[in-house]
């Protein structure tokens, strides 16, 4: 079954590598991943997580300017 | 050929650390590229780094938010991107006559581009200023005061803390271009608003890179508009800093080097830096009294200087000094007026300005010894060797 992914979008880098850190801190697995082009026309990284993991990423982020899209049919559907 | 003794560090600091160095060969070798730009590893190593870089800086400053650090050319371009990107037309600013025309010129362009009022606040005659002079130069339309932290001529430092005090809730832009890896820049302590700081000279990181801070409470507009890698859809400049502030690509060999040399500058070493370049400075003081000919500018006691010394000789001018010293002795040094021009007439060596000796924690006793012995010579048997 494939893997379900869950995607984190910033508005600049510096929150991407922010967030990225504040995952790892509590040993939630992510990967900066080029933008989808279906979630931004914009250039730049995106966090890639398990959906499953969602939940506990939102809970260490926080209140913050970053959205969650996720890919089940790879229509990268807003959270 | 002897080796030189380079005492102009004010202007750059020689020799870069084979640290630094070492550093930025290995980013332009492994990383090379800009963050935020492409959604390879490469990018994200160079995202990370520069973060991590902006993190480091807060800490420096004692800030909480890295995002409202930006990266820029130099203090100059730090300097300009406040100046022009938080004054609006008819403000009225305070500065002092101690300023770099890293300030004085963009503040003279917003005189005619802006209908800006500025007044020029005069130090005392040991080059420091009074902390009521520069309140009572401020008025109702006072936008902004402009400070100095260290004289690039003296050396005085500033009492910044003293007159955040005396002029608030005025902002306070701090020019820390020499006191940065010197001095401790703790915004809460200073109560200042912005700071401007370079790479190259005291913290010991390469040319080409400087830093901005800005409070989150004042609004700039950028510089320059462009790239950021961020909301490319959009026709207008993101709003967001750091990448509102820092359009195009960054210098990322810069940033390297930078980042190895805050790994370096850390509070116990700056302190002992400090320490050596003012024992280094009071030693150069001592070694020229009895030299009488030879007049020393600025604060007397060296807890007011940060590495530098301005001189001047009743015999010679200061660049047939500075060219018999790299001549006939190897001793490097900066002549003339050092890019501040008012702070030369406030000490009363305008238009030809001093030697400026300006000493890093490389600068050894021998060196300064033998910068005292060329200096006595010279007013011996005369310059022409």
């Amino acid at each position: 079954m494939r893997r379900v992914n869950a995607y984190l979008v910033f508005p600049s880098i510096h929150d991407v590598v922010a967030a990225e850190l504040r995952l790892q801190q509590q040993a939630i697995d992510c990967d900066m991943v080029p933008t989808p082009r279906a979630i931004s026309s914009s250039c730049g990284m995106v966090l890639c997580l398990r959906l499953d993991d969602l939940s506990a990423a939102a809970a260490a982020l926080g209140a913050g300017p970053w959205r969650a899209f996720y890919d089940a049919n790879l229509d990268f559907r807003p959270l | 050929m002897p080796p030189i003794i380079y005492l102009d560090h004010a202007a750059t600091a020689w020799p870069t650390a084979p640290a630094v160095i070492d550093a930025m060969a290995q980013g332009m070798r492994d990383i090379g590229v800009a963050p935020g730009r492409s959604g390879h590893r490469l990018a994200a190593q160079a995202a990370r780094l520069t973060y991590h870089t902006r993190c480091t800086l807060a800490q420096w400053l004692n800030v909480t938010e890295p995002r409202r650090i930006v990266f820029c050319a130099g203090a100059t371009a730090a300097l300009n991107s406040a100046l022009w990107g938080y004054l609006r037309p008819k403000d009225h600013v305070v500065c002092t006559q101690l300023e770099h025309n890293a300030v004085l010129r963009p503040l003279h362009a917003l005189t005619q581009r802006r209908a800006l009022t500025v007044t020029r606040v005069a130090p005392n005659p040991d080059g420091r200023l009074e902390p009521n002079a520069v309140a009572n130069a401020c008025t109702p339309t006072t936008r902004l005061v402009v400070l100095t932290h260290a004289s690039n001529v003296s050396g005085a430092i500033q009492p910044i803390a003293a007159i955040a005090r005396a002029v608030a809730p005025i902002p306070v832009l701090l020019d820390a271009a020499q006191s940065a890896g010197l001095l401790e820049i703790d915004v809460p302590t200073l109560g200042v608003h912005m700071v401007a700081l370079s790479g190259h000279k005291a913290i010991g990181g390469p040319a080409g890179i400087g830093v901005l801070w800005a409070a989150p409470s004042l609004q700039l507009q950028p510089l320059i508009q462009g790239g950021t890698g961020s909301a490319s859809e959009h026709d207008h400049q993101p709003e967001l800093w750091p990448d509102a502030m820092e359009s195009g690509t960054p210098n990322m060999p810069g940033i390297f080097g930078l980042a190895a040399a805050l790994s370096e500058a850390t509070p116990p070493r700056r302190a002992a830096h400090l320490d050596w370049v003012r024992a280094r400075i009071e030693q150069l003081r001592r070694g020229l009294q009895t030299l009488p000919t030879v007049h020393w500018w600025g604060p007397t006691d060296t807890t007011h200087r940060v590495g530098i010394a301005s001189l001047t000789s009743a015999r010679f001018s200061p660049s047939e000094l500075a060219f018999y010293l790299d001549r006939e002795h190897h001793i490097l040094t900066r002549p003339g007026l050092h890019c501040a021009p008012l702070a030369h007439r406030a000490l009363g060596t305008f238009p030809h300005g001093t030697l400026r000796v300006s000493v890093a924690p490389t600068t050894t006793e021998a060196e300064i010894d033998a910068l005292i012995a060329a200096l006595h010579q010279a007013h011996t048997t005369g310059c022409d060797g």
